[in-house]
């Protein structure tokens, strides 16, 4: 019996015809709890490779490029039918509805910045802490040292820069240096190009850290996960 | 008819390109994740997701320039 492989969640239908999937499959779009849904049939998910891979992101991008707000659905999404679908989309409709909101006519730019992290001194606890027994603290400190690889003052320069294309951000910090963190930034559809130019001539003037941007991308970062 | 030998995570991350890694970042780890009657064809995704940060390391050493389409 075949499932229903997802690409992809969007405000609206798009107006010309979805086209194929990875495997050459006729994409159809449903609509589930006031979202339309691009998929595939399949008997079932595909086997991991490098082609279905990109054949995954070629056909979230084509339908990106047919609709004005995209919610990217992470490779291997395979449903038992649209029943099971709308049974799990149904409950989690605003969350979707408001994701889609934030990014209608946006699109994702990744920067990757490496380096040595920025020597800072460790803020103590507080005597709240110290009262705490030691699982506690140590889990207190753990939330500390990732509220500090979020800060990133690395890139702090660049923020003046960043701060008129970005829209919303999400950062990922690393444990792999010089691999500081990956930051996610929406920007409008089409500013890619101008974000790109900006945020290399900016880095020039960063002292010891380097980036790499790649973009535009369709907003994976900004869907929502685990509906 | 024989079935073609399955690549696992491992032979990707040895064959990717940097645009490759990216795409695995986005595809593999990012994404709207359906809950319920959901089949998921993939073994090792923490394993791969790991393997991407260090693999974007070692690209970065390697490659020129800072932009990537």
């Amino acid at each position: 019996m075949s499932g229903l492989y997802l690409y992809a969640l969007m405000a609206r239908p798009p107006g010309v015809s979805p086209g194929f999937g990875l495997r050459r499959e006729a994409l159809r779009i449903l609509r589930c709890a006031d979202v339309f849904v691009a998929a595939g049939e399949m008997r079932e998910a595909p086997s991991l490779s490098a082609a279905t891979l990109r054949g995954h992101d070629a056909t979230v991008r084509r339908l990106a490029r047919t609709s004005d707000a995209i919610l990217p659905v992470r490779f291997g999404s395979l449903v038992a039918n649209e029943a099971a679908l709308s049974e799990a989309l149904e409950p989690s409709a605003a969350a979707v509805g408001e994701a889609l909101d934030l990014v209608r006519g946006r699109e994702q730019m990744t920067l990757r910045v490496y380096g040595e992290r920025a020597a800072r001194t460790e803020a103590a606890g507080g005597e709240a802490e110290d009262a705490l027994g030691p699982g506690a603290q140590y889990l207190a400190r753990k939330r500390r040292s990732y509220a500090r690889a979020l800060a990133l003052p690395e890139i702090e320069p660049l923020r003046p820069v960043l701060r008129g294309f970005v829209r919303a951000e999400r950062i990922e910090p690393h444990e792999a240096p010089p691999l500081l963190a990956s930051l996610y930034h929406l920007v409008e559809r089409g500013a890619g190009g101008a974000y790109s130019a900006a945020v290399q001539e900016a880095a020039l003037g960063l002292p010891g850290v380097r980036l790499t941007v790649s973009g535009p991308w369709a907003p994976y970062a900004f869907a929502p996960e685990g509906l | 008819m024989r079935r073609p030998r399955r690549a696992g995570p491992r032979s990707i991350i040895e064959q990717a390109d940097v645009s490759l890694l990216d795409i695995v970042d986005n595809v593999l780890t990012k994404g709207v994740v359906i809950t319920g009657d959901i089949m998921l064809g993939l073994a090792d995704v923490d394993l791969v997701y790991l393997r991407v940060a260090a693999l974007l390391c070692a690209a970065d050493r390697l490659m020129p320039g800072g932009a990537r389409k």
